[in-house]
């Protein structure tokens, strides 16, 4: 068992990892202190006296729970890495009661262990609808596991699956064939299908949402990204700080392997999360699923030719896979569909928006109910696009955004409105990558905090726009790169409520 | 750069490079020799990729490309200085300033080194808002290591080095964003920490935050200041490192580092080796030829030292032949010194008796194996020790006596080699042992004969391969049949199975097993045949003559082989010759003119002999070179009175020694650092030292008087540097030497693996490749019985000597460096349950006593020694450690037994 997972396992049998504990596992374990140690302090949750026990809740501390006013209540509370409730913000967790939600709840929390699987309102703006289309609860097996693209694999399968053209959701400059052939070209003894809920935040509200209620079409999925890569083992991981999820998603595996499905050629088994792992970012993930640091990796290479262990990876998001499995049922379903968050008090009916390429922004505010007094619209959450009123016409459909300036982050919407002060928002971005960002590089490590003193400051507008120049030129992976874009968008459009002393 | 038009080509700053396999833009770089900067790149050292400051210029890319970890492909068009990423560095070097109140950061401390560098071209060595740096974390407690927090940019090199490189682990990182800092592990002290000071963490470190107590860190390399490579003088192993003389006086030596790329050590040094050199600048240093003025001494000149050493040696060699006169090489002098001693006391006097420290170490080890292989030295090289499949490392600590090969070892093991440990001690080797076999001591004869069973029983063994290439299998086997292994695992107390289990890991790796032995084996009663008991297994595993195998001793000192080869004991003349045969003596009494007459001066005498023949007044005359007799032999109080009888002890040396209250001559002895040479390592690899520095005072090479002496003798010795003798000696042992010289030394800084026989050849790696010149190898059915020291009434203990990792031998150096606040006394290891019985508590004074003396030493109680046994470290003088042992010796080689006597402890009197 990886070393993490190890920790995790002590953890939760100590009620916490004091020093002594380290000390004696490193002797126990054979592993020198010191290598242990610098695993165990990536996770603060391992050393939480109550990481299982009772008492004392968890304030989530990202960014949008942040925006909402969130925090730790109480001198009892301790930080918390994001579980992608932010449609709930700010939320508090508690590991036997679950979790809170809601400015109001933050003296008094009304503790709702459904609330992590309950289901939004879903608006169906794409034309086809490709999620929520077959109940996982149904029992017919025989229809619920019969692989997608049956009798195709290798290179015929890659042309089919390129022949359709569903692209990364992260970065949809490239599309999952061109990623996943690089996957099949490496030689290799063994390889990995990875799905994961994304980075902690809204973006993973969809991601579990679909992995809950769409399991079977995520192991679909998952078993022909194998078959096109020749991967035979696959991974879902899951955060620690969604039981539920995760009990769900192991309920699923463990279905589908009694139904036949799972087992012979194809395996699958869920890896739990320990907190975040860097905004989403894909070799951090690697790290933490190997029991590691959960820290970017220097690439390349990149993952799909030396991720796990070393081994070759497909790695994507759960809704990618269970789009595949979509397309692989409906032909009319367009690739470009995707499930998207739309949250907060910005919207009047905030909820899942399932959108593809003919779907515009301002369709979607307008389906949510946006607020007359919103001045602009954070697409794709912190590592996402900031767009102003007039880029609300644009379409939803990667292969449109020519110019590059659209990252689709996570493809959630969240409307800022007369209650947000653009500084106010340039600062928690900043707060919230500061605390997020895995410490591995300067530019993201010291950039995020030096940017966030600027802003704080009001001063030297000039040396702010080089510290986003760093990041954005210099950082080791995307999230270094991408945090700086809605800030100077922000600063661009803003720039005298920020920089009011400039 | 030139190519050949075929090969794909990158540009860089407008310049052709050619695309290599596995090249990054930085490897590329360098090879045009454009300065990328960097500041968490460490050749050695995984990528880190954090510091961001190498990032280049690519009008083809999106964003540059950092040039440490992207790999160069054809046709790429770089720019590294483009005016776009300068200004990316500028901002990069400007961030730890602007969170400096949440860092701790302050550059006001980093003087020199990477960062330093880098501040002075991006900007960045403002100091931050901490001012004067003195605040953050600072650890001073270490006598050889420094850490300073404010100074640390957490780059992660220090760490990776402890890890990758030193095979430890000393650090940690902290937890995400700007707490993944870098600091001592649990947040400690380096003095609380696991650390062995090598120093592999200072040597990266760009800022100094990682640092010696002597203020060194980072890379050589940085700092504009001449260097001189040169060989350790400390241990066995020959690693290579560089020294930095003083930019005033040039007299002392103010820092060494390890030489990267050095075939040895690839850059590590252990920790005497990195501070140990400290010794040098030592205030007591013998600067003066001194001589015995009434109960103290005086100093002289040479003129004067020669002409009363020339009046004594004339009178005792006119009253009492040349047979009164003996001389005891020093096994860390050069070859050249230890040759010209040896020939000095052979051809010049005359007399037979020379022997030199290896006496008390190897010996016995180099005796078994001459019978075994016709050669009396290891088969193999260190470099075995990647390619073998099982490690054997029997009675010996390589992480405390060797710590650079511990450290190679516990790497080969990291990547899947296994590990075999034989010792009475839980030591930090056998923590990362597949198998330890704790023996109690004295029973690993009978182990090593019921391992050869569990071999042959296991079915391991490719018995019709054995039978072609061995004699005597038959009556082995009956032989090892005598050796039942579950009655030796109880004889031996031993865990049920645990024989087997280790059986069945050299009969796995078979050929590619390597077996290491160190004085644990060879400083017994029965040392000789504990070393061809092991070598039986050695035969049996096939493993000798191959890559990846082979038997090998750890040779404590740094010329302890080159003491062996060039005739540093009485039996053997340079070259491994035996002195009495017959065609050896006709070719050296040619080459030389002289040697001893038997037939007047009778067989030759060891050093143990010498003393006897001392104390009876036949012997006269003593030349000793660097070796205190007095500290480092058995029965030290009957040693001193025999060498109070002498009528001339003359003793070159760097130090006041205890043995030099008995001479009436000191002659000042030029250390490692400030002599020109060569030292032969334990894998018979010959490589050359340089002076750093050159010797204090009026101190000489131990060659020199020699040269003088014999010309006031009446032999015009021509030789006037180092490589003249080094070249007679090459004319003389053409086959093993011929081939080396200084000149080609200097050229090929690796050294030669000897036999080298002509200036063609590369050395030689493995011995026997072709089989052994005694022929098929051979088995030896030795049986031997416990020494007269086991089960002694009313002595209950066994007890041994050892090495601590911070003081070497006698310790007349590492005390005179930092390692003397690191440990400052002796100190005894007892089992907790025997403490508890007589009465011990942990730190306590103890007295040790045998039939033969007593000495004091404070109680270390661990469950690392096996009850009943106990483990003395012997590095202070006024423990007096060696007065715990008679005269018990293995009788084969004349080696000591160090490895057990029996003993009663007590607490030790007040007082």
């Amino acid at each position: 068992m990886p070393v993490a997972h190890r920790l995790w396992r002590e953890a939760r049998e100590r009620n916490g990892l004091g020093d002594r504990d380290l000390v004696e596992l490193a002797d126990r374990w054979g592993i020198p202190e010191g290598r242990l140690r610098t695993v165990a302090n990536f996770y603060p949750r391992f050393s939480e006296p109550d990481a299982a026990g009772e008492g004392t809740a968890f304030a989530c501390e990202g960014f949008f729970c942040g925006l909402a006013g969130g925090g730790r209540a109480t001198a009892g509370d301790r930080a918390f890495s994001c579980p992608g409730m932010c449609d709930r913000a700010p939320v508090r967790w508690h590991p036997k009661r679950g979790f809170a939600a809601g400015t109001a709840e933050l003296s008094e929390p009304a503790w709702d262990p459904e609330v992590e699987l309950a289901t939004p309102t879903v608006f169906r703006l794409a034309r086809t609808p490709a999620f929520f289309t077959a109940s996982a609860g149904e029992s017919v097996a025989g229809d619920l596991y019969s692989p997608a693209f049956p009798g195709l694999r290798g290179e015929t399968l890659l042309e089919e699956i390129g022949r359709l053209g569903p692209r990364d959701r992260r970065n949809p400059a490239v599309t999952l064939a061109e990623r996943w052939r690089r996957a099949a070209e490496t030689a290799a003894d063994q390889r990995f299908v990875i799905a994961h809920a994304g980075p902690g935040d809204p973006g993973s509200q969809a991601n579990r949402q679909l992995m809950v209620h769409e399991a079977a079409r995520l192991l679909r999925g998952m078993e022909c990204c194998g078959r096109a890569i020749g991967a035979t083992e696959g991974v879902i991981h899951v955060g620690s700080e969604n039981p539920a999820t995760t009990a769900a998603v192991e309920e699923a595996v463990n279905r589908a392997t009694a139904a036949g499905f799972l087992g012979t050629s194809f395996d699958v088994t869920v890896v739990p999360g320990f907190g975040s792992y860097v905004g989403g970012e894909e070799t951090a993930l690697l790290n933490a699923v190997e029991g590691r640091r959960g820290e970017a990796r220097v690439f390349p290479p990149e993952p799909e030719i030396s991720g796990l262990f070393g081994r070759p990876v497909a790695l994507a998001e759960a809704e990618t896979f269970v789009l595949l499995a979509a397309l692989g049922e409906t032909p009319v379903v367009s690739p470009a569909t995707r499930l998207a968050a739309v949250f907060g008090d910005g919207f009047a009916r905030p909820g899942l928006a399932e959108i593809d390429g003919d779907t515009s922004v301002r369709a979607v505010l307008e389906a949510a109910g946006v607020a007359d007094s919103a001045w602009g619209l954070l697409f794709g959450g912190p590592r996402g696009t900031l767009l102003l009123p007039d880029e609300w016409d644009l379409l939803l459909d990667p292969a449109e955004w020519v110019s590059g300036d659209i990252r689709p982050g996570n493809w959630s919407f969240y409307a800022l409105t007369a209650d947000h002060e653009p500084r106010d928002v340039a600062r928690r971005l900043l707060d919230y990558a500061a605390a997020e960002n895995c410490g591995k590089c300067d530019p993201c490590r010291l950039g995020t905090l030096a940017a966030r003193d600027l802003v704080k400051s009001g001063r030297e507008p000039r040396r702010f726009g080089d510290i986003l120049t760093a990041m954005e030129m210099t950082s080791l992976c995307d999230f270094g790169r991408q945090i700086p874009g809605p800030v100077r968008k922000l600063a661009r459009a803003f720039g005298e409520k920020i920089f009011a002393r400039a | 750069m030139e190519t050949d038009g075929t090969a794909p080509i990158a540009i860089l700053n407008g310049r052709e490079v050619e695309v290599r396999p596995g090249d990054t833009i930085l490897a590329a770089a360098k090879r045009l020799g454009i300065d990328i900067p960097t500041l968490c790149h460490h050749e050695s050292l995984p990528v880190q990729g954090g510091c961001r400051m190498c990032v280049v210029y690519s009008a083809a890319h999106e964003r540059p490309l950092a040039a440490c970890h992207t790999p160069l492909e054809p046709g790429m068009d770089l720019l590294t200085h483009h005016v776009s990423v300068e200004r990316l560095r500028k901002t990069l070097m400007s961030l730890r300033g602007a969170t400096a109140d949440a860092t701790g950061f302050s550059a006001a401390g980093v003087r020199y080194g990477r960062y330093a560098a880098l501040a002075s071209l991006y900007g960045g060595g403002d100091g931050g808002k901490n001012g004067d740096g003195v605040s953050g974390y600072r650890d001073r407690t270490h006598p050889m290591m420094r850490f300073r927090g404010s100074a640390c940019i957490d780059c992660r090199l220090c760490l990776e080095a402890c890890e990758e490189l030193a095979g430890q682990s000393v650090f940690q990182l902290g937890g995400r964003g700007v707490g993944a800092t870098v600091g001592i592990v649990g947040e400690r002290t380096f003095s609380e920490s696991p650390c062995v000071a090598c120093g592999a963490c200072a040597e990266v470190c760009p800022t100094g935050a990682v640092r010696g107590s002597d203020g060194a860190y980072g890379s050589l390399e940085e700092y504009a200041v001449e260097t001189v490579p040169t060989v350790c003088g400390f241990c066995g192993v020959g690693c290579r490192m560089e020294g930095v003389a003083d930019l005033e006086e040039g007299e002392n030596v103010v820092r060494v580092a390890g030489i990267r790329g050095a075939a040895v050590n690839d850059g590590l040094l252990c920790q005497r080796g990195r501070f140990g050199y400290r010794f040098q600048r030592s205030w007591d240093r013998l600067e003066k030829p001194m001589l015995r003025q009434g109960a103290g001494f005086r100093e002289v000149s040479w003129e004067e030292a020669l002409d009363f050493l020339e009046g004594k040696l004339r009178t005792v060699l006119d009253e009492s032949g040349p047979g009164a006169f003996g001389a005891i090489a020093s096994t860390r002098a050069t070859n050249e010194s230890v040759y010209l001693l040896q020939k000095f006391c052979r051809s010049v006097i005359g007399s037979p008796h020379v022997d030199s420290a290896a006496r008390l170490c190897h010996v016995s080890g180099g005796e078994a194996l001459r019978r075994a292989t016709g050669a009396s030295v290891g088969t193999g090289s260190f470099a075995d020790i990647e390619a073998a499949r099982c490690i054997v490392v029997a009675g010996a600590n390589p992480d405390v006596s060797h710590p650079v090969l511990g450290n190679r070892i516990r790497r080969a093991v990291a990547r899947g080699a296994r590990l075999v440990v034989l010792d009475v001690r839980w030591t930090e080797m056998a923590e990362r042992a597949d198998v330890f076999l704790q023996v109690s001591p004295g029973t690993d004869v009978a182990v090593f004969h019921a391992l050869a069973l569990a071999l042959m029983e296991g079915g391991h063994l490719d018995r019709g391969g054995l039978l072609d290439r061995t004699e005597g299998l038959k009556a082995y086997e009956d032989f090892v049949a005598e050796f039942p292994v579950e009655a030796v695992e109880d004889f031996a107390g031993l865990r049920t199975g645990s024989i087997r289990a280790a059986a069945a890991l050299i009969g796995k790796a078979r050929e590619r097993t390597l077996f290491l032995y160190g004085l644990g084996l060879t400083q017994q009663f029965h040392g000789t045949g504990a070393v061809e008991s092991l070598w039986n297994l050695a035969v049996l595993a096939g493993c000798v003559g191959g890559r990846g195998g082979g038997i090998m001793p750890f040779g404590g000192q740094n010329n302890l082989q080159g003491c062996l080869d060039l005739g540093g004991a009485t039996e053997w003349l340079p070259g491994h010759y035996p002195a009495r045969d017959p065609e050896a003596v006709s070719l050296f009494t040619e080459a030389w003119g002289r040697l001893p007459d038997p037939e007047s001066v009778g067989p030759g005498l060891n050093s143990l002999q010498m003393i006897e023949a001392a104390a009876a007044g036949r012997l006269r005359a003593l030349w000793v070179q660097g070796h205190d007799l007095l500290r480092s032999l058995p029965r030290e109080d009957f040693v001193a009175e025999a060498l109070g009888k002498l009528d001339l002890l003359v003793v070159q040396e760097l130090f006041y020694t205890e043995m030099c209250a008995k001479a009436h001559l000191l002659l000042p002895s030029a250390s490692f650092l400030e002599q020109d040479g060569t030292f032969t390592s334990a894998e018979r690899r010959i490589q050359r030292l340089a002076p750093v520095v050159p010797p204090p005072g009026e101190a000489r090479p131990d060659w020199t008087p020699l040269v003088l002496m014999a010309r006031r003798l009446g032999v015009d010795w021509k030789m006037l540097e180092a490589s003249q003798i080094f070249a007679e000696i090459a004319r003389l042992v053409p086959d093993l030497f011929g081939g080396v010289s200084h000149a080609r030394l200097r050229e090929e800084p690796d050294g030669l693996q000897w036999p080298c026989p002509n200036a063609d050849h590369p050395g030689t790696p493995t011995l026997h490749t072709a089989g052994m010149v005694t022929g098929k190898a051979r088995f030896f059915p030795v049986d031997v019985p416990l020494s007269i020291e086991h089960r002694v009434p009313d002595y209950p203990f066994l007890a041994m000597t050892g090495r601590a990792l911070e003081h070497h031998n006698t310790g007349s150096m590492t005390r005179r460096g930092p390692a003397r606040n690191l440990r400052t006394a002796d100190t005894v290891e007892l089992h907790p349950q025997d403490a508890a019985r007589a009465g011990i508590a942990d730190g306590a004074r103890v007295r040790v006593e045998s039939r033969h003396g007593a000495c004091v030493a404070i109680a270390t109680l661990t469950p690392r020694i096996r009850p009943g046994a106990l483990w003395l470290t012997n590095h202070f003088p006024q423990t007096h450690a060696n007065r715990l042992f008679g005269d018990v010796a293995d009788p084969e080689s004349g080696c000591p037994q160090f490895k057990a006597v029996a003993v009663r402890v007590e607490p030790a009197a007040k007082g």
